[in-house]
């Protein structure tokens, strides 16, 4: 390393822990949040809200109020009459409500007084007279509206003949969905409802206002967007913009809470304009719930669908985004819902129809992760779904279809750096994925997800086309660095993030630098703390100036030394000569050299963002964003099966933050994004009663009591894992980490439940009862649902061979005494060493321990729809065999705990059990069940469970028409059904027309050498139409092969008295065999290309 | 911020000081212990005393010790205290247990267990503030005269939601109530009523001085366990007490359970006598007195928590709280 590189390491802040530069301060009590703040004189405000959810304002009168001693001021919505709202084409709010309450909580009047129980005292005397209206409390109910007079739209309709209920409908397609869903050999189709929550940040909202003599109106606030908050104010109280301040104390918490104007800053600035003196409003918790702005609730359809090797083909999304009574940032929100879903996956097909509606409960806006994360709870576990479906690892499956860096998304948003793949990799190594993904046992199981999200927007909200973000350093002789900051310090760390950029830059100790923040009368505009953009842009007006002044810098000591300025270096409180770093002086003294040369040291520097890189459509700038983040995450979970009760025992955290400018803060952000998607996914719900619970539209319970967020008891064990692609266009290669390591907490963990337990949680939040409900629907006494997820051994396809679609779910019916059975023969069969013997071997030795067991015919009738019947107490010719050979498949899988619940065990036997049974491995109704055995071999033959060895042994070409079933319809209930009825026809013409072999009984004896023990024997049918009357399983005795089988006559599992060759020789109905080898390996699911259509099995085969 | 109504703070420093202020003001006074049970509900408006008379500074409310047969705990013990107390940790466990369970430590070092045994009733649609009780219109326990749980009911089924009572009920403890007619003693199982709106039998005029509770046998086995949805803060969805005796043989000797949670009043199980004495508490057991607890107890929609989960929960918690039962 040269020295010039030496002394640079050593000296830089970039990319080490750093303490944040307000943490003493807010962790000692001495950092001022605006409730701090008390002026002179100073009033309290309180805003009077809507008892209604939706009604006519009728009269306010505010005589009483205002005649209480204390009481200087009393406003109502015509005091201030002008509309405002965060995105300029959509102002549909008043500071206080003007005719018209639209939610439980809607601001109706103020007053301000000498104190909060005076004001309050003078709430109470306000007289309101309302009218109410029909509510809307479902986007269903106000899609369903009319707009009528007794029952008006919410918002007026913008034109003529629109459902003024809709505030907006995106529906966009890239590429031909249909024609790439149409052509997938695999699709998926899914609801998923995301139930709305909130951002308890634990500041309330908290503004001041104060008016003085010159006209000038300055107001304190927790807000998010100081900028835009500036703007509104103006705008609403028509004043001279520059004749407004806006200051930002710190700011307790806001996660997009705080991100647009609210009532109560309108409302300090006209009272305090009214009185002449300070006045002050502070939120009670309630009203942060009312004033809201949290997540949307989705109700969202999805179809994906892929190929069989694994390779996404399309995506089809509908949403309904239920809006609350105002619009809010929703235009965005609507957007976001379909635009940002693009990446990190290459998606061919993608279209989305998004419509947000209003409704008259309090606004929902952006919350951390704004607008994506319901869709990509949705996504990614349909990502889990396709997965199973295709018998691919989730992870491979997502590594399979990774974008790349680099690319333009089908949506055309220009990708840059992007280091998805490390973060998959990083989450599958660190927890372990492989020994643990369908492997763990029942009750625990772990899940994963990926995501992408934006680093602030290229596009501000207003339109404009000055810099987004800008920052102004002054430099003193005595060494210190003045960073005049408008950015929106949040608790985020962006206040120290500027101090490290300056620090590194100027060559500063940490301490030399003050961050003067949140005010705008003296620094530049930063359009505030939102869509994760502060890094990247503020990050890079940062390095603007400071390098600005570090050219002065050097130059002015460069020519000091008699050097090149490019050889100066300023680091660790020095400069430094490049070549000789023994030469070097104070960094006061070399600031000395640069004011003395160039005068008073100071610098601008800004961002703004690229604006020719987004997709040529209607919207197609939203979303676009300089560069985005990547997230991966593995979840594991523990499921209880009593209570339902999920514990999240640990999540890993990968996420591509571009570069970690302070790895301590990136952790931080990452754990903080991890917990609020975890607590979501386990606890909140932001819900409102109906009418049938006394009152529609009130909150269901406004405090953090019965709001539940998981205390740090209930926090699982994160793990962050850095990730750095460094962006070529971010500080330093940075971008985002605050929003985009929350989306994967919630599908990782859904995904984790199912591994779990077997259930799908597609509706949030998975809270115990939820939890509970969905466990006893799945494992009811008689029909079981267990996906997959419980089958080992699946996971991993037969290189080369025809991987194509396994169910989700096994529906199979079974007798707690068929667990028992299923358990004892599985212990049995591992103390006797089955699993160490070749599969026929294995099978022969288990079908004698079944010597005895009953015959009964039919069993597999069941009433109802097909499902998987586990009768292992009874049993037929067929189901005889298709046990053992089940029972011996889970003898043989590691993975399989014969001590495991019932419901697990009978449910990976019910799956094994389909796998032979039903075409294709794969339950779809009664046709789907290979009845005709000749089918039955050659089905499991193709997919690799038995090789069929007939005409290797010699077998003689068998054709012949199967037409019994249709020929005798009386003989199958199922067939009354006339598409079943077609079904099977179908099947049997082309069961008629297909090779078959049979060895004739006269050369059985002969070809016995051939036949091992374990193999599957049919017994050939003289019956016209009928290929197989009969089955069992070889066994030898005394050197000749014997039946092992279940026949009518002797009404019991049983040995052939006789060797086989002589048995068939003496039944008249059966006139040679089929013989099918038992193979080792779980075998291999065959695609969909098998034909649609049925097939039945005839009754009365049996001998 | 929500506002507290203005009131008069009245410290006496002895017992018979404050029964005095508590008669010379009436109605328009209410005795504060540790005061988070009433605080928050004066914010919300549901109690608006004049007067607020503390105990805190009554020394005869303090204490815990064994004496005669009896742990004697001054009501003005704190949470906190009770739950890491040596005697009540090692004679009690199960009450120390169910003391440190209640919310969170900066709320046990304030909450009292007199406190804890006179907390009020807990409803969702009562605990709320003044403003969204007016919108959705004042339920009969304050300001109206329906049931928003049951609809139709004009009885209070607000659910009584402290941690320690059924464990005292099961150990058979008893309070002694400071009235203006002198002292009485009156066991946890009669202290409760089933009435939401006032659950306990103390006068107005009573202080809760003392908790006694019989020195506990050696052969005494209890458990406690409480159903909440987050580690801590929580009030219960559900509480469950038992107690059982055992003989030498390791048959069951006696067995009590209460369920809370519910109703207004602790739900003493019964049946469980013929069920128990004289069994082994076996699986077979466990199940059947879980079974016989399920069919007593019907949880309302007086918190908003599936009430069908709540109630199969009855039976998971009661087999998982005999299943704790320790076992010499």
């Amino acid at each position: 390393m040269s020295d010039r590189a030496k002394a640079k390491s050593e000296q830089h802040l970039i990319g080490k822990p750093q303490r944040k530069i307000d943490g003493l301060a807010k962790s000692t009590g001495e950092a001022r949040y605006t409730d701090d703040i008390a002026l002179p004189g100073m009033l309290h405000g309180k805003i009077l809200r809507s008892p209604h959810p939706h009604a006519r304002i009728v009269s306010i009168d505010l005589e009483a109020a205002l005649a209480i001693p204390g009481v200087h001021a009393a406003i109502s919505g015509k005091d201030l009459p002008v509309r405002y709202g965060i995105i300029p084409w959509t102002p549909d709010e008043y500071p206080l409500c003007v005719e018209r309450v639209r939610y439980i909580g809607d601001g109706v009047a103020a007053v301000a007084a000498v104190d909060e129980d005076t004001a309050n005292q003078a709430l109470e005397a306000i007289r309101v007279e309302y009218e109410e209206l029909p509510a809307f409390l479902t986007p269903e109910d106000a899609l369903g509206a009319n707009g009528s007079d007794d029952a008006p739209f919410i918002h007026p309709a913008r034109k003529e003949g629109r459902n003024g209920n809709v505030t907006k409908r995106v529906e966009l397609e890239f590429g031909d969905v249909d024609s790439a869903l149409a052509g997938s050999d695999v699709t998926v189709e899914g609801d998923y409802f995301f139930e709305g929550t909130t951002h308890t940040p634990i500041e309330p909202h908290c503004a001041i206002g104060q008016f003085d003599g010159t006209g000038k109106l300055t107001v304190w606030s927790a807000t998010q967007v100081p900028h835009y908050l500036h703007r509104e104010l103006a705008r609403v109280l028509d004043l001279d913009p520059a004749r407004v301040r806006v200051l930002q104390p710190l700011v307790g918490g806001a996660f997009g809470g705080k991100s647009e104007p609210f009532d109560l800053e309108f409302c300090v600035a006209k009272l305090a304009m009214l009185t002449g003196r300070p006045v002050k409003i502070l939120y009670t918790r309630e009203e942060v719930f009312y004033a809201h702005r949290g997540r949307h609730p989705f109700d969202m359809h999805y179809v994906t669908g892929a190929t069989r090797d694994g390779m996404l083909t399309g995506v089809d999304a509908r949403i309904v985004l239920d809006g609350g009574a105002y619009a809010s940032f929703g235009l965005v929100t609507t957007y976001y819902s379909g635009q940002l879903l693009a990446a990190p996956y290459h998606i061919p097909a993608y279209r989305f129809d998004s419509t947000r509606v209003y409704t008259n409960k309090p606004a929902c806006g952006p919350k951390r992760g704004h607008g994506s994360v319901q869709p990509r709870f949705a996504f990614e576990v349909q990502l889990d779904k396709l997965a199973e479906k295709l018998e691919l690892d989730p992870i491979e499956f997502r590594r399979r279809n990774f974008m790349g860096a680099h690319r333009r998304t089908v949506n055309e948003l220009r990708v840059t750096s992007n280091g998805f793949l490390e973060c998959l990799e990083a989450v599958e190594r660190a927890s372990d994925w492989k020994e643990k993904f369908r492997k763990l046992p029942m009750g625990r199981g772990v899940g994963v997800a990926g995501s992408c999200y934006i680093s602030g927007t290229n596009y501000p909200i207003y339109p404009n086309d000055m810099p987004q973000s800008a920052i102004q350093i002054q430099l003193d002789r005595s060494g210190r660095v003045a960073v005049f900051s408008g950015a929106s310090e949040i608790g985020q760390g962006c206040d120290s993030m500027v101090a490290y950029v300056a620090a590194e830059e100027l060559g500063v100790p940490l301490e030399y630098v003050r961050v003067l923040r949140g005010d705008t009368d003296f620094t530049p505009v930063d359009l505030g703390a939102y869509s994760s953009r502060v890094t990247f842009m503020l990050g890079n007006a940062c390095i603007d100036a400071a390098r600005k002044l570090r050219r002065k810098v050097q130059e002015a000591v460069a020519e000091h030394w008699g050097c090149r300025p490019a050889q100066v270096l300023l680091a660790g409180g020095r400069a430094l000569y490049g070549p000789d770093t023994e030469r070097q002086i104070p960094v006061d003294e070399a600031f000395q050299l640069a004011e003395t040369r160039f005068g008073t040291l100071g610098a601008t520097g800004w961002y703004n963002t690229p604006k020719d890189v987004h997709g040529d459509y209607r919207g197609g700038t939203i979303g676009a964003s300089p560069a985005y983040s990547f997230t991966a995450h593995v979840a594991e979970v523990e499921v209880d099966e009593e209570t339902g009760v999920v514990t999240v025992d640990k999540i890993w955290v990968a996420h591509d933050c571009g570069r970690a400018l302070n790895p301590v803060l990136v952790e931080g952000q990452m754990e903080g994004s991890a917990y609020m998607g975890f607590a979501e996914a386990l606890m909140e719900e932001h819900v409102f009663k109906g009418s049938e619970q006394g009152r529609a539209g009130l909150h269901n319970a406004p405090s953090l009591l019965d709001y539940r967020i998981p205390t740090s008891l209930d926090t699982p064990e994160l793990e962050s894992l850095i990730v750095e692609s460094i962006d070529p266009e971010g500080p330093y290669g940075a971008k985002e980490a605050g929003e985009g390591p929350l989306h994967p907490s919630i599908p990782a963990i859904a995904n984790a439940i199912y591994d779990a337990v077997g259930v799908r949680m597609d509706r949030l939040p998975f809270s115990a009862p939820r939890v509970w409900r969905a466990l006893r629907r799945g494992r009811g006494v008689v029909t079981g649902l267990l996906l997959l997820a419980a089958l080992a051994g699946c996971a991993d396809p037969v290189p080369g061979a025809d991987a194509g679609p396994a169910r989700d779910t096994v529906v199979y019916s079974a007798t707690p005494e068929d667990a028992s059975i299923i358990r004892a023969k599985v212990v049995w069969g591992r103390e006797e060493g089955l699993d160490t013997l070749a599969v026929g071997e294995a099978m022969a030795s288990l079908g004698l321990t079944f010597l005895g067991t009953p015959y009964r015919p039919g069993t597999l009738e069941a009433p109802g729809e097909e499902r998987v019947v586990v009768n292992l107490r009874e049993l037929d010719c067929v189901t005889f065999v298709e046990t053992v050979a089940a029972l011996t498949e889970l003898i043989r899988d590691p993975s399989v705990d014969p001590e495991a619940d019932a419901a697990r065990l009978e449910a990976r036997f019910a799956r094994a059990l389909e796998a032979r049974r039903y075409r294709g491995g794969e339950l779809d109704g009664y046709p789907s069940r290979l009845h005709y055995f000749s089918e039955w071999i050659r089905d499991n033959h193709e997919r690799g469970r038995v090789h069929d060895l007939t005409a290797e042994l010699g077998g003689d070409a068998y054709p012949g028409p199967v037409d019994f079933m249709s020929t005798h319809p009386e003989a199958y209930r199922q067939l009354a059904d006339p598409d079943v009825l077609t079904a099977v026809v179908a099947m049997e013409a082309r069961e008629s027309a297909r090779p078959r072999f049979r060895i004739p009984e006269d050369r059985i004896q002969g070809v016995e050498a051939g036949i091992q023990a374990g193999d599957i024997i049919a017994a050939t049918s003289a019956i016209e139409g009928l290929d197989v009357a009969h089955t069992g399983i070889a066994v030898r005795v005394n050197g000749r092969v014997h039946l092992l089988h279940a026949p009518l006559v002797g009404e019991e599992v049983q040995l052939s008295a006789v060797p086989l060759a002589d048995r068939i020789k003496g039944i008249p109905g059966q006139d040679g065999i089929m013989v099918a080898r038992p193979l080792d390996g779980a075998g291999v699911t065959r695609g969909n290309g098998s034909e649609p259509g049925g097939t039945a099995r005839p009754t009365g085969q049996e001998d | 911020m929500l506002r507290l109504p203005p009131f008069r703070y009245h410290r006496p420093d002895s017992l018979d000081e404050a029964r005095e202020l508590l008669d010379r003001h009436g109605e328009e006074a209410m005795v504060i212990a540790g005061g988070t049970d009433l605080v928050p509900n004066m914010k919300h408006r549901l109690f608006e005393p004049s007067h607020l008379i503390s105990l805190r500074g009554l020394p005869e409310l303090t204490g815990v010790e064994e004496r005669k047969g009896w742990i004697d705990i001054g009501a003005l013990e704190t949470l906190s205290a009770l739950s890491t107390h040596p005697v009540v940790r090692l004679r009690l466990p199960s009450l120390a247990r169910a003391a440190g369970l209640v919310a969170g430590p900066q709320i046990r070092n304030s909450a009292t267990l007199g406190g804890n045994l006179c907390l009020d009733t807990r409803c969702t649609y009562y605990n709320q503030t003044e403003f969204w009780r007016k919108a959705l219109g004042c339920c009969l326990k304050k300001d109206g005269s329906v049931c928003h749980v049951t609809r139709v009911g004009k009885k209070c089924v607000a659910a009584h939601s402290a941690d320690t009572p059924p464990v005292l009920m099961v150990l058979g403890a008893e309070v002694e109530l400071s009235g203006p007619a002198g002292t009485r003693q009156v066991p946890v199982r009669d202290f409760f009523v089933t009435d939401g709106i006032r659950n306990t039998v103390r006068e107005p005029g009573e202080i809760l001085t003392r908790v006694r509770v019989p020195a506990p046998s050696a052969s005494l086995a209890t458990a406690y366990r409480k159903l909440r949805v987050r580690g801590a803060i929580d009030f219960p969805l559900l509480s469950i007490a038992v107690g059982a005796t055992f003989r030498e043989d390791g048959t069951v000797g006696t067995m009590s359970g209460v369920v809370s949670g519910l109703g207004a009043r602790p739900r003493d199980l019964t049946g469980w006598t013929e069920l128990a004495v004289g069994s082994l508490l076996d699986q077979e057991l466990i199940e059947a007195l879980a079974d016989r607890a399920h069919a007593q107890c019907h949880p309302l929609e007086n918190m908003i928590v599936d009430p069908d989960w709540r109630r199969e929960m009855v039976r998971v918690e009661v087999a998982r709280a005999l299943g704790e039962l320790p076992r010499a």
